[in-house]
């Protein structure tokens, strides 16, 4: 129940919980981690019988991949694990990397570290409210082709955007001509809703745009926090990537507490058991999404036809405050915040993005429609106040 | 077909080059030296290499004034950022290309001839690296010529090398102490000083040079073509390598003495055969790398140059004849 209290939105009591949750957890911790004896539990390696490599079954297999692997930093430890250990040796005869403009940090980290040259692929953005439009192409084959393509060795695509938007058969179209041309693509899909939980079939099977692909099994709760995953059906790409974790890019000594919780939730996942929650969570944000003019009658959800996108993620919500005048849609969010308890996942001068990742959030729909109004009415007061 | 063009960005060069601070205001044309984002999402707007431009500093600067968090700035503050010492890249402004030895003007080769005398007449400052043989084959421009000249007349040779050797090593000091002189053209070193100070026979050496086989990696400045650096690779017998480079007596074969003085071929001939196993009939590759301008010195640009000339080298061929080596001129060049 405690634990429970930290997943819907109620921050006011989140110092007691995480208090209580902390006491309760180092208990565990103490237990498990320390008094661990079993021969096969000092394995961390993805060979063998240990718990990670059962982990990494249970990937390979909610994900539909040859091989998969849990990364101990997160998917951003995966990106730079890969870009410096894992693309110099497998792509050693060319000096570019393409990558989108709506990677994250550690794609930066890697390109500097792996000492990369790179090229930044721009998004279009839509004019109104500035929210990216997925890539094409078309915008892909004229840099490459523009500079030679062999001379890249991989491709770096955020699939979908942080807003939830993406156009498959853009992704697939740009596999296979990278494909033709010797280039690998590395998609981060530490945003893919969607497939983190479940692959479903209206999106494309990851041997179809990428030869990698990473995401963040613990962003919605697939894992404990840091560990992310690769999948990945090319062998060599594995056993570089195995590699890679031997020569320090793992602790010999991971968090067995965290493979165990990791695995027992997985176990669930993969046998279905959590369809239902996912589902609750995406009729969530529908819900929302319906009655989004409920708020104020000028709000509007961005929808895909918005952004040239093909689909959006059904667990997010990405509002558009652009016809109000005057909004700022950063202090809207900070009213929510402050006053009401509920965090966005992101705010701009003009969207405001919601995630619906608990399946609480369905039952709460009237709440959270009520606090959205109420902090939008206060934002707005404060304007004519000023 | 682009070689190097302002799109590229060198996340790394710029990560480990030296830096400054500067206000957000100013940074506009500034190459970045870190990274900056908005939170959240935390997506990088800038990253190590790129240029600052007028719309990214008033996009950052209204994302803050709107309440986002930006980091990677003390928007409070000092409103600082860092960015690369030298300003906009000169890495960007360059362009590495590289020819067949054999067809290279007449007019390159006494460009290259003056660039490799230069080289020699300025060290530490912009020498690329000590020469492998003898590291005091490098003048540096705070030598003392006129007792320099009167120590090569000198007809001892413990005296001798002495004399010279003390005068260079103050000379260094100095060097390190003051700042490099404007331009390598204001270094003027007496005609017949020293084999690599001697602008005429520079020339007729180098032109020599460039009858065998082999290629040629010139790094220019895109606008002004001035040229910054080179690279020449050449292929030969070992014999006639011997009598066309300035090998007095490797270090790696003996230890450091009689600078400046040739070695004994049939001495040198020997040493080759016991540890290399080459006789004077095989084939050898010489490869000599000068770059002078600070700007653009650094393991990217000499990498770029290797890479530039892997790229054009045809080959390997072996070769059925008694020569072990491969001879990888035979494929020919584009």
């Amino acid at each position: 129940m405690r634990l429970f209290t930290l997943s819907v939105f109620s921050p006011k009591n989140t110092e007691q919980a995480s208090r209580q949750f902390s006491e309760i957890y180092s208990r565990l911790w103490d237990f498990a981690d320390h008094s661990i004896s079993h021969q096969g539990f000092d394995l961390p390696c993805s060979l063998g019988e240990g718990p990670v490599n059962r982990v990494n079954r249970l990937l390979a297999k909610l994900y539909g991949g040859t091989f998969a692997s849990l990364s101990f930093g997160g998917s951003s430890g995966a990106l730079l694990t890969l870009l410096t250990a894992v693309m110099p040796k497998l792509s050693s005869d060319r000096d570019l990397i393409l990558f989108d403009d709506a990677c994250h940090q550690s794609t930066i980290g890697g390109l500097i570290f792996g000492r990369w040259k790179a090229i930044r692929l721009p998004r279009g953005k839509q004019a109104n409210h500035q929210t990216v439009c997925p890539l094409t192409f078309e915008s892909v084959k004229d840099v490459i082709e523009r500079h030679g393509s062999d001379r890249f060795a991989a491709i770096i695509l955020v699939l979908p955007s942080y807003d939830g938007f993406r156009s498959p058969s853009e992704d697939m179209r740009i596999y296979d001509y990278a494909k033709s041309r010797g280039i690998f693509v590395i998609v981060d899909g530490a945003w893919d809703a969607l497939r983190f939980r479940r692959p479903t079939s209206n999106t494309p099977p990851l041997s179809s745009i990428c030869d990698v692909w990473i995401t963040s099994p613990h962003k919605r709760g697939l894992t404990p926090s840091s560990l992310g995953c690769i999948l990945t059906d090319n062998e060599k790409i594995a056993r570089l990537w195995d590699e890679a974790l031997d020569l320090g890019f793992r602790s010999s000594s991971v968090s067995f507490v965290n493979v165990m919780i990791a695995e027992h939730r997985l176990e669930q996942i993969v046998s279905g058991e959590w369809d239902m929650v996912f589902d609750q969570a995406e009729r969530a944000a529908i819900s929302i999404s319906n009655r989004i003019h409920e708020v104020h009658t000028d709000l509007n959800i961005v929808w895909p036809a918005d952004v040239q996108a093909e689909m959006d993620d059904p667990a997010h919500v990405l509002i558009s405050t652009y016809e109000i005048e005057g909004l700022n849609a950063r202090r809207w969010a900070a009213i929510l915040s402050d006053e009401f308890g509920l965090d966005v996942e992101k705010a701009t001068s003009s969207t405001l993005l919601l995630l619906c990742g608990s399946p609480a959030h369905l039952a709460q729909i009237d709440e959270i429609i009520f606090c959205l109004r109420e902090a939008l009415k206060m934002t707005l007061a404060q304007n004519q106040g000023e | 077909m682009v070689d190097s063009t302002k799109d590229i960005i060198r996340p790394w060069d710029a990560f480990a080059a030296p830096t400054e601070r500067l206000p957000l205001s100013e940074a506009s044309g500034r190459i970045a030296a870190s990274t900056i984002r908005q939170y959240p999402p935390g997506i990088p707007e800038i990253i190590p290499g790129m240029q600052y431009s007028l719309e990214t500093i008033k996009s950052l600067e209204l994302a803050h004034a709107e309440g986002g968090e930006i980091i990677g700035i003390d928007m409070e503050s000092n409103k600082t950022v860092e960015v690369l010492k030298t300003g906009p890249a000169r890495q960007n402004n360059i362009n590495i290309q590289t020819y067949d030895a054999q067809s290279l003007s007449q007019e390159a080769a006494t460009e290259m001839a003056d660039y490799f005398r230069a080289s020699f007449c300025a060290a530490p400052y912009f020498h690329f690296a000590f020469h492998e043989s003898d590291p005091l084959q490098s003048l540096p421009h705070t030598l003392d010529f006129d007792a320099y000249t009167v120590s090569v007349a000198l007809s001892d040779p413990v005296k001798r090398k002495t004399c010279q050797e003390t005068l260079r090593g103050a000379a260094f000091q100095r060097a390190l102490k003051s700042a490099p002189p404007a331009s390598l053209d204001s270094i003027i070193l007496p005609e017949g000083f020293h084999l690599w100070t001697d602008r005429a026979r520079c020339r007729v050496l180098i032109q020599d040079r460039l009858t065998d086989p082999g290629y040629v990696t010139l790094v220019r400045h895109k606008e002004s073509q001035k040229l910054l650096g080179l690279l020449h690779a050449r292929m030969g017998t070992i014999e006639r390598l011997f009598y066309s480079e300035e090998w007095s007596d490797p270090l790696i074969f003996s230890e450091y003495k009689n600078n400046n003085s040739r070695d004994d071929p049939v001495r040198f001939f020997q040493k080759m055969d016991f540890h290399f196993g080459l006789k004077p009939s095989d084939m050898m590759m010489t490869i000599s790398a000068q770059v002078l301008d600070p700007d653009i010195q650094g393991g990217q640009i000499f990498y770029d140059m290797m890479r530039s000339m892997a790229l054009k080298i045809k080959g390997p061929i072996y070769l059925t004849s008694r020569n072990k080596g491969a001879y990888w001129l035979e494929g020919g060049v584009d």
